[in-house]
């Protein structure tokens, strides 16, 4: 008798977290419903000093949560990446979260083409009506597609072999992966479906806005002297 | 005479120690400028005109009056073709140095676009001026 070979690889899902008490629940259990059950959930928690280290002990039967001084979230995202144990590699930010079919989306993309990463749509979702307009690009039912970590599924065999995250830049460590992967020429595979819903949430406060604009810039520093480098 | 600033309609910019990143977010290019470019882009962001970087061109590099005031006029027209400077009221005046003048290169402002797709999704540039970027996670 012929026996189908079912291949189901482990996927690890790294949740970097720093005081994420509000949307915490919502983002593990969107993780641990998948239909798609071979799953290693591995938080890294940040330094939180909100109740977030208790609600990631109320899960520790079902995840696997590492403690850390505070670092930044690419430090705990490489944290996370050493420690996976799964082929392939997702990430989830603390305060979105997964439709129940996406890791399964994902997977099945990733193993048709044979590639080293695949993106799904991303779906905003905004707290407030009023931070829409922010987001002049994102289309009315908030769905687009956007070069977002929590979008995609890669390989671990690509952090082997391109690098972990840079730690030096904050905030924007998506931005110069993203730029490293396409200066080697690795094509993202685009899925045509929704695998991250994406929160929009928080005030604009000035001191905010300065520290964003400033991530960005240093990113592209960073970039500009990694590319005269070569 | 114009004075021009960097504006804030859309770009952003800092001054590293050795250049100057600028990020245009409605066309997705970010830009580099070094060396001279660098110097007078760090007049601009304080708000200056032509004859303020001449003056700078002239101490720095120590160059003839005529050739410094037609590098800053080309080079400030340059940047306004691209849309980086706002006129503005306000200028401050060039102080001058005591160094060595420096070897002359023309002001040179490198343009990249890989990252397009990702900077023209960023809201920034179509936020009210009053109430700047929006939280970005």
């Amino acid at each position: 008798m012929a026996i189908k070979k079912i291949n189901t690889p482990l996927i690890s899902v790294i949740i970097p977290v720093f005081n994420g008490e509000k949307y915490l629940r919502q983002c593990l259990d969107s993780v641990l419903t998948q239909t798609y059950n071979n799953v290693e959930v591995i938080a890294v928690n940040d330094g939180s000093q909100d109740s977030s280290t208790e609600i990631l002990l109320s899960y520790r039967s079902n995840i696997k949560v590492i403690n850390k001084n505070n670092a930044g979230v690419a430090s705990a995202r490489n944290t996370g990446i050493k420690a996976a144990n799964g082929n392939y590699i997702a990430f989830l930010d603390q305060d979105d979260f997964y439709n129940a079919d996406s890791l399964q989306t994902l997977l099945n993309s990733i193993q048709t083409h044979r590639c080293l990463t695949v993106m799904g749509l991303t779906c905003f979702k905004f707290e407030e009506e009023g931070l829409k307009r922010n987001w002049p690009k994102v289309p009315e039912d908030g769905v687009i597609s956007i070069k977002l970590l929590s979008a995609c599924l890669f390989t671990k065999t690509i952090f082997e072999k391109h690098g972990f995250l840079e730690e030096s830049i904050q905030m924007t460590d998506d931005m110069e992966w993203f730029h490293r992967l396409n200066e080697v020429g690795i094509e993202i595979n685009k899925v045509d479906k929704i695998t991250l819903n994406y929160r929009q949430h928080g005030s604009n406060s000035s001191l905010r806005i300065m520290n964003d604009r400033k991530d960005i810039l240093a990113s592209l520093k960073f970039i500009l002297d990694e590319r005269r480098k070569e | 005479m114009k004075n021009y600033i960097i504006t804030s309609n859309g770009v952003a910019h800092e001054n590293f120690d050795d250049e100057t990143v600028i990020v245009n977010m409605p066309v997705g290019h970010y830009y580099s400028l070094r060396n001279s470019a660098h110097e007078i882009i760090k007049l601009i962001s304080s708000g200056t005109n032509e004859e303020e970087v001449s003056k700078m061109l002239q101490d720095k590099y120590g160059l003839e009056q005529q050739t410094s005031l037609e590098e800053s006029r080309a080079f400030l027209s340059r940047l306004n073709s691209i849309n980086l400077l706002s006129e503005t009221e306000s200028i401050i005046q060039y102080c001058y140095g005591n160094a060595e003048p420096l070897a002359f290169v023309s002001p040179v402002i490198e343009t990249f676009n890989d990252m397009e797709e990702l900077l023209k999704l960023d809201p920034v540039h179509d936020v009210d001026s009053m109430e700047g970027w929006p939280l970005k996670k």
